[in-house]
């Protein structure tokens, strides 16, 4: 019962949380791209799909309750700057899961990526995803600035690549069961990015300028 | 256009309050208790210096037990902390001014008052209606919680006694354990009674003999004032991590034991009910905790304000100290008694501090009303009138 006088920060619980959930993201992903190539069964993988995202949406509300405490208990010597900048990572996380979940809907609907013209420079582009997550996951957690000046200017010209595909698809002659999920894929892959974008962000920008990424006015930039 | 301005801050961390840090503010905070008890030693050595007649007046001015009702809650708003109160009133016990008797209704008005904070404190959600309805009735269930503990033992008080038979029943035994208690022969009441007696020399030697008991009076409460407050700040900063894996045990585990266990613990550590009952006002608001989860934390905060009392009877050499000190806690105990363990009596506070919660967001006014008349006029008016 006195577990709950144990001493901690606060605001540690928080990180590994955020770093949890970063890691349940590898997972909702692995999960929504092996059912959308057909690695795996889609009733199965939408079952621990679903099991992940729920806990994904758990830790996302109890970060908010965890805050709100912080900054109740602590008042006026609380970082504010911190707190809205943990709720603003909390929700960017929360958003890749629903992309993750919503790449394994594209697979329940019928869809299968891995039998088409592309599906080689689509899997080259879901490892590229895959392997961004990972290094979101370590920057973040070692709150690594260089590492994070590298990688976002990548992720914005994979965005750009991404857009590409999808207007091309949009506008293409091919079949709508062709077509579709491949700029619905396209789509997705850009809003995972992005959002790993904004929870990298979160280590070099003032909070003011969450989410929107630019070197000179970086916290770290003189 | 490129701004050009400093950078503003980012997201950094603050370093964990360390040992060195932790172990120092603990030391304040065992300083600031000694001082604490120095306080209460001067107040009643302060008063006992004012001579009989002072004695009498005050002794008729609370002699009434609504009187002294009053007389608790106004001094606690006024002061804001029932803490510097009940230490008030165990020192005038100790000095034999007031008779226990007459000392338990000034505690209950003490408890009544302390409630005045967190609803101010509520009035801080006001912008937002259904904010400001939680956050009220968050406020009010404390002053409930109270004012129903009141109006059933303050009437069985007054008839058998009961508060001060229980509370003289439970002196006997910690007196057949700590023999101590109530002599003024333990070593901590020597260290206590030092610096008080080296004050009286000093201001005796100044030639100011005839001013002696309004001087140490004055210093007394100036001292209960300053170490309770600096108690409270050096304990907030080494309790706040636990306080908040305390608050968030609440929230997963819900109500019950371990929720009042929290409020008790939390309240003992920074001394001051007020700031238990404080965080719990938000977090209601925001809707994260009900006003039924909120419930046994504040009764645990009643309970542990009580400690306070304990405290400052170590200081005083009469035993009748230590039986306010412990009505203080009897009153409170037998309040969750009542109000607790059956649902449909916890239900009671609850539900008019929900109806009080409606009625303030329908009318402000009420607002208003209820402060300034419970806190404010009906005690003012009751002293008048008696």
């Amino acid at each position: 019962m006195f577990s709950i006088f144990r001493d901690s920060d606060q605001l540690e619980t928080v990180e590994q949380q955020l770093v949890e959930m970063l890691t349940n993201c590898q997972d909702t992903f692995r999960l929504g791209t092996a059912a959308v190539f057909g690695e795996m069964d889609v009733t199965e993988a939408g079952d621990l799909l679903d099991g992940v995202d729920k806990n994904l949406n758990k830790t996302e509300r109890a970060i908010r309750r965890e805050l709100l405490v912080h900054g109740t208990v602590r008042g006026a010597e609380v970082d504010q700057g911190l707190m809205l900048t943990y709720m603003s990572v909390a929700k960017d996380i929360e958003r890749i899961g629903d992309y993750c979940k919503n790449i394994w809907n594209l697979a329940q609907m019928g869809v299968n990526l891995s039998d088409g013209f592309d599906s080689d420079e689509l899997t080259k582009h879901c490892e590229r995803v895959a392997g961004l997550i990972k290094a979101a996951l370590d920057a973040f957690a070692e709150q690594d600035v260089e590492k994070v000046h590298k990688l976002i200017p990548g992720i914005k010209d994979d965005a750009q690549h991404y857009d590409r595909h999808l207007i091309e698809f949009v506008n293409s002659d091919l079949p709508g069961r062709v077509a579709a999920p491949r700029a619905l894929f396209y789509r997705y892959i850009k809003r995972i990015s992005a959002h790993l974008a904004n929870v990298l962000s979160s280590v070099v920008m003032p909070v003011d300028r969450l989410d929107f990424y630019k070197k000179s006015k970086a916290i770290d930039t003189e | 256009m490129e701004d050009t301005g400093a950078q503003p801050e980012g997201p950094t961390r603050k370093p964990f309050l360390g040992l060195n840090e932790t172990v120092g503010r603990l030391g304040l905070a065992i300083f600031f208790l000694y001082l604490f008890l120095v306080g209460v030693k001067s107040l009643e050595k302060g008063i006992s210096s004012f001579g009989e007649d002072f004695v009498d007046q005050v002794f008729s001015n609370v002699a009434n037990p609504i009187a002294g009702l009053a007389a608790g809650v106004l001094a606690t708003v006024l002061v804001q902390s029932s803490s510097v109160t009940t230490a008030t009133i165990v020192g005038l016990v100790g000095a034999g001014v007031l008779p226990v008797e007459s000392a338990v209704p000034m505690v209950m008005g003490a408890n009544m008052g302390t409630t005045v904070t967190n609803t101010l404190a509520s009035l801080g959600h006001v912008r937002q209606s259904a904010y400001f309805q939680r956050a009220f009735a968050a406020a009010t269930v404390h002053d409930y919680f109270n004012l129903l503990s009141v109006a059933i033992l303050l009437p069985l008080e007054l008839a058998f006694g009961l508060i001060t038979k229980i509370a003289e029943g439970l002196a006997d035994r910690v007196k057949g354990i700590l023999p101590e208690v109530g002599t003024g022969s333990s070593p901590i009441k020597s260290a206590i009674k030092a610096p008080v007696s080296w004050m009286t020399d000093l201001i005796e030697s100044f030639g100011w003999s005839a001013a002696l008991g309004a001087i140490l009076l004055v210093l007394g409460i100036g001292l209960i004032f300053l170490a309770l407050w600096m108690i409270t700040r050096q304990m907030k900063a080494v309790m706040s991590g636990r306080i908040e894996n305390a608050i968030n045990g609440v929230l997963n585990k819900g109500a019950g034991a371990g929720a009042l266990l929290a409020g008790l613990l939390m309240t003992i550590a920074v001394q001051s009910s007020s700031i238990t009952t404080s965080i719990l006002v938000p977090l209601v608001a925001a809707g994260v905790l009900t006003l039924r989860n909120a419930f046994p934390v504040t009764l645990g905060a009643n309970l542990g304000t009580t400690v306070t009392a304990l405290l400052a009877s170590i200081a005083a050499d009469s035993p009748d100290a230590l039986v306010i000190a412990l009505a203080h806690v009897t009153f409170n105990i037998l309040g969750i008694l009542v109000f607790y363990p059956w649902p449909k009596l916890r239900g009671i506070p609850i539900m008019l501090a929900e109806r009080t919660g409606e009625a303030a967001v329908r009318h402000k006014s009420i607002v208003a009303a209820y402060v300034i008349g419970l806190f404010i006029v009906t005690p003012i008016a009751i002293l008048l009138i008696t």
